[in-house]
């Protein structure tokens, strides 16, 4: 059994090294036309991109094991006695059927060992990053029962803060820093991260990507941060009815910057974007069916990938290797 | 900055200092103990635990301590938000739970911003303009 799970991980992984592999071929292309799009949708886009090799391993594994599953549920006949047994087989009723390989149960451990050690060290990474925010929010906390909470502060603070429910914390310093117009576009911009729950699609892409390749982990996290920054001053700017005020705040906010802010300055670009954005028209509403293409060509592979065929073809491979 | 963290009790214990001013544990129990339904004990190591972090005075009168707040609201928030936007500007921002307006840590050019600031007031001036 454990040849077996070792086996299967072997092809999660593969599948998804090929599948980073290739995303940071096509990258450049796939960008291209990601720019075009409107930025909620991008946002999607890319976020599932981000998560896409992991995707296509756990397919590729559930597609090994679906004949054995459909068998065990007696919705088809035994793939590998019906079949024969001059190659070996990848199924969870015979386990006789597979390939042993050696030393399987500690390489298992092992690799089960250095997930499980990965995983704590991000999650304990994502808990030490929140904890000051969390502490922020509880004395905000007393100062505004709303789900817009106002820090008695001459400091600027605009911000949306927590993954399953966040809050919105503004500083009083900030808004007074402000004209009417702006104030609004910045809380009507941080109600839209509130809402579209921007905070948690960016720890999620975060924990995606880290099967990419760095290059691609870069560009896709940056590309995203950029379309939910955008999609929140639109919904600023459809809410004040003001494009120019929401670029002016931008503007005002990046001018309040705490001198004392230590850190390189590669964030300019996007600040720039989204005020060349703000200064253009406002973009045309996206159609409900635009998603619909590529909805449709995922499900064919899916299905594509579930069907016995594809079981046996990699069986075949395997048993020839 | 240290990494400063307070639980929901100690920022009541806070808040209710900086309202009554300086008191003892037993009046602090008094004021939220039965409303949150918490026994003097609790209070008292809240209060103990509030003075270690520096956040608390305390002077020894007779048998018992009378704390006080070491800071004002104003602040311990600064505090507190100096110690939440640190860590980003170190990192890519991105291993944090927010987002911001403006990333405030990077670094802005002047020349840049004034450059958008013109754009910005030409498009403002145009579009007023269009409509009168």
């Amino acid at each position: 059994m454990a040849s077996l799970v070792l086996i299967l991980a072997a092809i999660g992984l593969v599948v998804a090294a090929a599948t980073a592999g290739l995303s940071h071929l096509a990258r450049p292309a796939v960008m291209g036309r990601l720019v075009a799009l409107p930025e909620g949708q991008r946002a999607n886009l890319l976020l599932l991109w981000a998560w896409l090799p992991l995707l296509a391993g756990l397919l590729a594994v559930a597609a090994v094991l679906v004949p054995s599953l459909l068998t065990a549920a007696g919705l088809m006949a035994d793939h590998c006695l019906l079949h024969g047994t001059h190659h070996s087989h990848l199924c969870l009723l015979h386990p006789g059927t597979t390939p042993t390989v050696p030393a399987a149960g500690p390489l298992l451990a092992l690799m089960a060992g250095l997930l499980a050690g990965g995983a704590a060290w991000k999650g304990r990474q994502l808990a030490r990053a929140g904890r000051s925010w969390r502490t922020l929010r509880r004395v905000a906390a007393w100062e505004r029962g709303d789900r817009t909470r106002i820090l008695e502060s001459g400091r600027p603070v605009a911000a949306t803060v927590g993954l399953l429910r966040p809050t919105v914390l503004v500083s009083r310093g900030l808004l007074e820093r402000l004209d009417p117009p702006q104030a609004r576009a910045v809380c009507a911009h941080e109600a839209a991260h509130r809402r579209r729950r921007d905070p948690l699609r960016l720890a999620l892409a975060r924990a995606g990507t880290a099967l990419h390749l760095p290059g691609t982990r870069r560009a896709l996290y940056g590309a995203l941060a950029l379309a939910v920054e955008r999609a929140a001053d639109e919904a600023a700017a459809r809410s004040v009815g003001d494009r120019l005020a929401v670029a002016e705040a931008l503007l005002a906010a990046a001018r309040m910057r705490p001198a004392a802010a230590p850190g390189p300055g590669f964030c300019e670009a996007p600040l720039e974007a989204r005020i060349q954005a703000l200064l253009a028209d406002a973009p045309a509403q996206g159609s409900p069916w635009r998603g619909a293409g590529s909805a449709l060509a995922g499900l064919t592979v899916a299905v594509l990938a579930l069907s016995p065929q594809f079981h046996h073809g990699l069986e075949t491979l395997l048993g020839h290797i | 900055m240290a990494d400063l963290r307070l639980g929901d009790l100690e920022v009541a214990v806070l808040e209710d200092l900086w309202g009554a001013g300086a008191d003892h544990a037993k009046a602090v129990h008094g004021r939220l103990g039965g409303r949150r339904g918490i026994s003097l004990n609790t209070i008292q190591s809240t209060l103990e635990r509030l003075y270690r972090k520096g956040l608390l005075e305390r002077t020894k009168e007779g048998h018992a301590y009378t704390y006080a707040p070491a800071m004002e609201r104003e602040r311990l928030l600064a505090r507190l938000i100096e110690g939440a936007t640190a860590p980003v500007a170190g990192s890519e921002g991105a291993d944090t739970l927010l987002t911001a307006f403006v990333d405030f840590a990077a670094e802005q050019d002047e020349a840049a911003l004034d450059r958008l600031e013109a754009l910005i007031a030409r498009k403002r001036s145009r579009d007023s303009e269009g409509r009168g």
